[in-house]
């Protein structure tokens, strides 16, 4: 269904030959969005994604501030000049708890082709991969006319400022995989969203096969392939689901009666309970004979994180500070950006539920019920731990939500009947939305810079731990990488935070 | 000129009730100043330990940072506290506090910049409350014009009150973006610092890079005002910077690297850490000591016996 108010921007628009015999193919409301999907206007979207790519050019300044870090980093870059791409995947298959072959392939590969020059390889790698992921979140929204592309600046910042994203671009392990699992995603929910291509159904498959091979949240890729046929969309077929599915099985089978890798136990990590950090000595103490009510606060607490930004990492931290009567102002402006974004999102239940109730979906509905599917997915896959990077495929669709419902509120609101005061609170409560989310996004920047610092700084520390790893891998090629990364990471203009201090530091997330 | 109908004496009124109201609200809403500090705990501390000292000490939101190093808001911010903080045996090193003046590195600003540093919470609230008693005053009862701006919100104010400050922000970062092609980037703030001004500041690229360039670690430097004392410049070597700093990493990276120093000098730094409570420091020196044979030194209160 074309949208009243793109009406004009629509006279223009004819639908393909392509399009009108893949419409034969498919039943009348899909292919009536097919049409839909063909015809939007170039001119905005051509806007919003420039917006996109301009936005990931910013951030990818602040990723090339960042040296390639020590921790999680060096020893993955130490193992993958160490090893063969074969060796490497093959190994894969024997760890204990994880099975991430194609994580490895990733790394080796990109290790390979760099010619020596690491930083510039990975960091390249690691902007190339925002860029995408902002360009597919955008063309997910279907921008079409001067206020949709207004509502899309503003999804774009609860992208960028949802405390899930952060990890993602702050860190590199020196490729970030969970951004590369919001590509993967992305790239799904994309080609389902489409019109109905046979190759298509064979990218879904390939792309759902290297996303659960690179780490295990590539589960969720199946879960909103299916999801996304269920709700109606069209562009992949049951064959790429079947394909999907049988890769699916074949992984669990694998992992847990083949190669019997398991799961992560409670030993792996801390993790955050209550109000605090619990070690794995206190966590195998406390709930070693019976994980199951910490797994079930772990999915219920990583859901409430991605809803209203608390618990963070498991740990009450708003409720510890109100309890202790000093709320900081960055929490204050995430909880209420965040209870901001759920009223829409309730508003949004509320108005369209009757037609949900009778089957009835378009597209803007099904890209928004997508988003509780991938919330309780991801929760449940995060059930080991909680860490507020793990739920970034979940925030990603609570971002895309945002911008479904935000943009339905806004046609829904009729300004005929509205009163004077119905005016100036709508006007009010969304600067307050857009101003909220606006400072969450630049806590984002915020936190990149104190990243460079701290990178740097573990690199001059780290003398120990550089030592250990020249015993470990006692080849004059490692310590040419090592003392190269070294170098380079202590060469890099990096700000000291003492400098670059303002007094909106207060309300930027420091986490 | 009128607008909305309305005279400038209106406008004047509406804007001054919407900054009234906007301080009101502001002051209601606003957060006393945060003041963070790491701490690093003894070892043999329990968790039950350091449960009762955070409460001990008014140390809230605590953020584990590694080791037994933690990071808290510390909310009772008085020279008794800081003090207790800094003596306890259960303390190892702190972060964020002068350990020989029991001050705060970064204490909460005076009455006037406390003001100051208000502004963006109340610039915060003010925005949009100020918007809403301004639109509140101003639009108008006349009909025609009254539906001449609910015409205009759905498509253009509605969108713009959610999506400018975004844009504003976008405008902003692109701006950075092409001043950084100039060289210049106010968001990325490089600034030149000497070796001691490094080791103060825990700047340990720097630190090192000048270490390469032959810069003497021996020359006495002026640290700036804000680094090792609050307002006023400081001049010291880099050993002396990194103590007076309770950079205990720092001072054992310029001794990892080759900053020789001898028994003389290793006393009077001990001392100095003594000083400023920072045991750590001390205990790396004395330890120091012990390795080359040298004697402890014994510390009075003015230095070195």
């Amino acid at each position: 269904m074309i949208p009243n108010n793109a009406n004009h921007a629509y006279n223009n628009c004819r639908p393909s030959k392509l399009m009108a015999q893949s419409s034969i193919r498919l039943n009348k409301s899909a292919a009536s969005a097919s049409h839909e999907l063909s015809c939007w206007p170039a001119r905005w979207n051509a806007a919003a994604q420039a917006y996109a790519v301009l936005t990931a050019l910013g951030i990818g300044y602040f990723i090339f501030g960042i040296p390639i870090q020590t921790s999680d980093c060096i020893g993955n870059l130490l193992n993958v000049q160490d090893a063969g791409l074969f060796e490497l995947v093959v190994g894969a298959f024997s760890a204990s708890g994880y099975l991430r072959p194609l994580l490895w392939a990733n790394l080796k590969v990109i290790f390979d082709l760099s010619g020596g020059h690491y930083f510039l390889a990975y960091k390249a790698f690691h902007v190339l991969q925002v860029t995408t992921v902002l360009m597919l979140f955008v063309r997910l929204l279907r921008v079409a006319s001067f206020r949709e592309f207004l509502i899309a600046a503003f999804s774009i910042n609860v992208l960028l400022g949802l405390h899930t994203f952060s990890g993602t671009v702050r860190e590199g392990f020196p490729v970030n995989h969970f951004l590369s699992e919001i590509l993967y995603l992305l790239a799904v929910i994309n080609l389902a969203t489409s019109n109905a291509r046979w190759w298509k159904d064979l990218a879904a498959a390939l792309i759902f096969f290297v996303a659960l091979f690179t780490i295990e949240s590539g589960a969720i890729v199946w879960v909103a392939m299916i999801s996304a046929y269920l709700l109606g969309f069209r562009g992949l077929s049951k064959r790429a689901l079947t394909g999907s599915t049988i890769i699916l099985v074949s992984y669990l089978l694998l992992r847990f009666l083949v190669l019997d890798v398991g799961a992560p136990d409670l030993s792996e990590r801390s993790s955050g309970y209550g109000f605090r950090v619990l070690s794995p000595p206190e966590l195998i103490d406390r709930f070693g004979h019976d994980p199951l009510p910490f797994y079930a606060y772990n999915v219920t607490t990583s859901m409430l994180s991605v809803l209203f930004s608390e618990p963070r990492q498991g740990i009450w931290k708003f409720l510890e500070a109100s309890r202790d009567g000093a709320v900081p102002a960055w929490m204050r402006v995430n909880l209420l950006s965040s209870i901001m974004a759920c009223v829409l999102f309730m508003g949004f239940v509320r108005r369209r539920c009757s037609q949900w109730i009778k089957l009835r979906f378009q597209r803007d509905d099904r890209l928004f019920l997508l988003f509780p599917v991938v919330l309780v997915a991801n929760a449940v896959i995060s059930y080991p731990y909680t860490k507020d990077v793990i739920m970034s495929m979940a925030g990603v669709m609570y971002a895309l939500a945002a911008y479904v419902t935000v943009k339905e509120t806004l046609e829904s609101y009729h300004p005929k009947r509205a009163g004077r005061f119905s005016v100036i609170i709508a006007i009010s409560v969304l600067t307050v939305a857009g101003l909220t989310w606006s400072i969450r996004t630049g806590a984002l920047y915020a936190s990149l810079r104190e990243q460079a610092y701290n990178v740097q700084t573990e690199w001059a520390l780290a003398w120990d731990e550089l030592a250990s790893l020249k015993s470990i891998y006692p080849t004059p090629q490692a310590a040419l990488l090592i003392d190269s990364l070294r170098d380079e990471a202590l060469a890099a203009p990096i700000p000291n935070p003492h400098f670059a201090r303002t007094p909106l530091d207060r309300l930027l997330d420091p986490y | 000129m009128r607008i909305f109908q309305r005279t400038y004496g209106q406008l004047v009124i509406a804007v001054s009730l919407g900054l009234i109201t906007a301080v009101a609200v502001a002051t209601f809403l606003y957060s006393p100043p945060i003041t963070h500090i790491n701490v690093r705990w003894s070892e043999q501390l329990s968790e039950r330990q350091r449960l009762k000292s955070e409460g001990r000490f008014a140390l809230a939101s605590g953020f584990y940072r590694g080791g037994t190093t933690w990071s808290y808001e510390l909310q009772d911010t008085s020279f008794a506290n800081i003090r207790s903080l800094v003596k306890s045996p259960r303390v190892e090193d702190t972060h964020g506090i002068v350990r020989d003046t029991f001050a705060l590195t970064h204490p909460p600003a005076d009455k006037l910049a406390s003001v100051a540093s208000k502004a963006p919470m109340i610039f915060f609230w003010l925005l949009p409350v100020t918007l809403a008693v301004v639109t509140f005053v101003i639009v108008p009862r006349n009909a025609q014009s009254l539906e001449d701006l609910k015409a205009n919100s759905q498509s253009v104010l509605l969108p713009l009150a959610i999506g400018g400050v975004p844009l504003i922000l976008f405008v902003a970062s692109i701006l950075m973006l092409l001043l950084s092609l100039l060289g210049v980037n106010p968001s990325w703030p490089v600034v030149k610092v000497n070796l001691p001004e490094a080791a103060a500041l825990r700047q340990t690229g720097d630190l090192l890079r000048l270490l390469d360039e032959g810069k003497d670690p021996y020359a006495r430097s002026w640290v700036r005002p804000g680094l090792l004392h609050k307002d006023r410049a400081v001049e010291v070597d880099t050993l002396e910077a990194a103590v007076q700093g309770g950079r205990v990493e720092t001072l054992d990276l310029l001794l990892q690297v080759g900053v020789a120093i001898d028994e003389e000098q290793n006393a009077a730094l001990a001392c100095l850490a003594h000083l400023r409570s920072s045991t750590a420091i001390a205990e790396l020196l004395e330890e120091r000591a012990r390795l080359a044979g040298w004697s402890i030194p014994e510390c009075g209160s003015e230095g070195v016996r």
